[in-house]
């Protein structure tokens, strides 16, 4: 096809239109191969050998490779190159944040250094490493636990552990070591890894505040600076059942559909829960700062649309994760920004609120989650518009329209009414289409955009069972979209999105995303209106 | 986020041959310097992600050090490590198209990253990354190594006979698609 739509006419710029097009991918594939060779290979190849010295066998899992460190197993043999220990002392003998040693040095009296440490968690704040400074991630804490004759915690990425010694003077010696082998993105995640456990090869001599406040671990040219890492509060966090509230991404909070994805970690170190879609469980330990699954098992399947938040939880749970309890809530962060939020969903101790109930297995969603109307009945009620929302007035028995640019007062009556109280947020303000404010019915995973209070937009979250008048909603195949509308597909980031505004006799559009082009594939986002989507 | 180190969605085995006696098995080390910066180009042009294409070549290089031993003794190591740089990549490029749509839930835009050498090759690019995997990957292999259709065959673990349908159908829709576009649109 042309420019203008019509079609393409062979002729006898053919011939040369192939021959420049061939050429010019050849060109492009050609300036990309000369790009890869400036590359730094053997940079690559020193970071790869350098992270051979602590990786484990694949076998071992990364929470099993934890517990067998924290027994004090080393995997590994090391210290062959490791600096001659009588070497190194601290430069000028203070203790850190330049605070007065204590007689005796920095350490109690009577107390000797290795007992005070044992047992304490630490969270790297700064460092120097044999290439220089060490970048400290935000979303990639390095951790270090100290207890029963090892040193182990989180490299920014990967779990590691060592033998350690600790003398009363501090002098420290660090021998053995191993580490989980997964890579992590970005890039500068290994960097930071990879400069921290050479660095912890070197250390030589380790020195506490005084007031338990700092930790330095020194060494020829290395010097890791340390802070208290905030403890697990565990008489909180074991025995209650929570239920998944949010999930977090850096810091983007996305509510849990689904089931509900409950958690629940018991004092016999066994765990249950469920992720909105698939059952866990597993065993669990405290590792310094860090709560780790040591025996983990995800049983049975996932909605596609539940396959991201399933996702997400197993990897939040799976990778270990710290936990904090704010306002009722307990807020569980992993690495890489990944975190999830949960709320309290009962405290009892026969367990009978854990997670088999009320998280059935048909996804209806009816869970007793108070006397709220369900998603049956809003599909009953809502019906879904190219130019807005219908809803179903029992007594008149016909419907009544929501077009789009109806006030915003009368859509919470009409939709609070029959949904129940929608949460109200703020639009995000990077949206394209300028919306000031959101509603989410999240039961009926319904979602309406306004601005300037009046409604733009609907969007169906991937639960939701609401549907057109012809029956089309999430999980309606396109042979089914295709007999119940003109459509026309295009290919675009999101994925194979259509939409149903080719039909000059049709109504306003309704769009959305299908899981691939073939007729059994199926719908998996919803729309019409002004939305908020990023292409 | 941690990557699953489990094998990628290829699963035929690569040929075993006993090494020739007269000839010194390659090191691990020769091997990653002499692949190490074509994986990185075969894994920019799959995954479309320049930015992730060094650390996809890092991580085929690492699981090819864990599985030398084996490897080694393989006719064509190189073709195992294209294997592995073609799954991850592909992988990485499925994950990202989900969590594009992830993003249109959270009202973000998405992380837009430039396709390799984007200001000079631009449409080409865009035409290579709405290429099937398959296709994009035997097209890359084409027009990056030079590969024979046997060989691109032996990398993707099928028969020569599909190898050579992913080519000529990935090449027509190249071309189809640079033709279609404005020619001072197809020239950047």
């Amino acid at each position: 096809m042309t420019d203008d739509g019509t079609p393409h006419e062979p002729g006898d710029g053919d011939r040369i239109a192939a021959r420049d097009t061939e050429h010019d991918i050849r060109t492009a594939f050609a300036s990309l191969r000369g790009d890869s060779r400036n590359v730094d290979t053997m940079a690559a190849l020193r970071r790869l050998e350098g992270r051979r010295r602590w990786v484990v066998p694949v076998a071992l899992g990364g929470a099993v490779a934890a517990v067998l460190l924290l027994l004090g197993l080393t995997v590994l043999g090391g210290g062959d190159d490791a600096p001659d220990q009588n070497v190194a002392t601290s430069d000028d003998g203070d203790s850190v944040d330049g605070q007065a040693p204590t007689e005796g040095g920095s350490d109690d009296a009577g107390v000797d250094l290795g007992a005070r440490l044992e047992g304490t968690s630490w969270v790297l704040v700064e460092g120097t490493g044999l290439d220089g400074p060490i970048t400290v991630l935000d979303d990639w804490p390095v951790t270090m636990t100290i207890a029963d004759g090892t040193v182990s915690g989180t490299a920014a990425c990967n779990g590691y552990g060592a033998d350690v010694t600790i003398d009363d003077d501090g002098g420290l010696t660090v021998e053995g070591g191993a580490s989980e082998e997964a890579l992590c993105e970005p890039p500068q995640v290994m960097d930071t890894e990879s400069a921290y456990l050479a660095a912890l090869r070197f250390a030589a001599t380790v020195d506490l505040a005084a007031d338990g406040s700092a930790l330095v671990v020194s060494g020829p040219g290395v010097d890791l600076r340390f802070e208290p890492a905030a403890s697990v509060p565990q008489a909180e966090l074991v025995g209650t059942t929570w239920a998944l509230e949010l999930l977090i991404d850096d810091d983007v909070a996305n509510p849990a559909e689904g089931q509900p994805a409950l958690l629940r970690l018991d004092p016999d170190g066994t765990l249950t829960g469920g992720t909105g879609c698939r059952d866990l469980s597993g065993e669990w330990t405290i590792n310094g700062a860090e709560v780790l699954f040591t025996a983990f098992a995800a049983d049975g399947g996932c909605r596609p649309a539940l396959a991201d938040q399933d996702g997400h939880v197993v990897t939040v749970l799976g990778d270990g994760f710290t936990a904090e309890i704010a306002d009722g809530r307990l807020v569980l962060s992993s690495q890489g920004g990944h975190g999830l939020v949960y709320v309290a969903a009962g405290n009892d101790d026969d367990g009978s609120g854990g997670p088999d109930e009320g998280a059935g297995d048909d996804g209806s969603g009816e869970d007793g989650r108070g006397g709220e109307p369900g998603p049956d009945q809003a599909g009953d009620a809502v019906v879904l518009e190219g130019e807005g929302l219908g809803f179903v007035e029992p007594d008149a028995g016909s419907i009544s329209r929501l077009p789009f640019g109806s006030p915003a007062g009368q859509v919470f009556d009409v939709l609070d009414s029959l949904l129940g109280e929608g949460e109200r947020a703020p639009a995000s303000p990077e949206c394209p289409n300028q919306a000031d404010r959101s509603v989410l019915w999240s039961d009926a995973g319904l979602q309406v955009e306004l601005r300037g209070g009046e409604l733009i937009s609907w969007s169906l979250r991937p639960d939701s069972e609401l549907t057109t008048l012809t029956g089309i909603g999430i999980g309606s195949t396109r042979a089914e979209l295709e007999e119940a509308y003109v459509i026309e597909l295009v290919d675009s980031t999101l994925g194979v999105e259509f939409t149903t505004g080719d039909d000059p006799g049709a109504p306003a559009a309704i769009g959305g995303v299908l899981s691939g082009r073939g007729d059994r594939a199926v719908i998996t986002d919803l729309w019409a209106g002004e939305i908020c989507a990023f292409r | 986020m941690r990557r699953s180190s489990r094998m990628g969605d290829v699963t035929d085995e690569p040929r075993h041959a006993a090494p020739p006696p007269t000839t010194v098995s390659p090191t691990f080390e020769s091997v990653f310097v002499a692949e190490y910066p074509a994986m990185v180009a075969l894994a920019a042009a799959v995954s479309g992600r320049p930015s992730d294409a060094e650390d996809i070549a890092a991580e085929a290089m690492q699981r090819l050090q864990l599985n030398w031993g084996k490897v080694n003794d393989y006719e064509r190591p190189g073709a195992w490590v294209r294997r592995v740089t073609i799954n991850l990549a592909l992988s990485r490029r499925r994950r990202m198209t989900a969590e594009a749509r992830a993003l249109v839930r959270l009202g973000r835009p998405g992380d837009a990253d430039p396709p390799p050498s984007a200001a000079e090759h631009e449409s080409v690019w865009a035409a290579v990354a709405k290429l099937p995997g398959k296709q994009r990957a035997a097209v890359a292999l084409h027009y990056l190594e030079d590969r024979p259709i046997d060989e691109i065959a032996d990398v993707l673990g099928c028969s020569p006979s599909t190898a050579r349908v992913h080519l000529h159908r990935g090449r027509t829709a190249l071309r189809d698609r640079l033709q279609s576009m404005d020619p001072r649109e197809a020239r950047r």
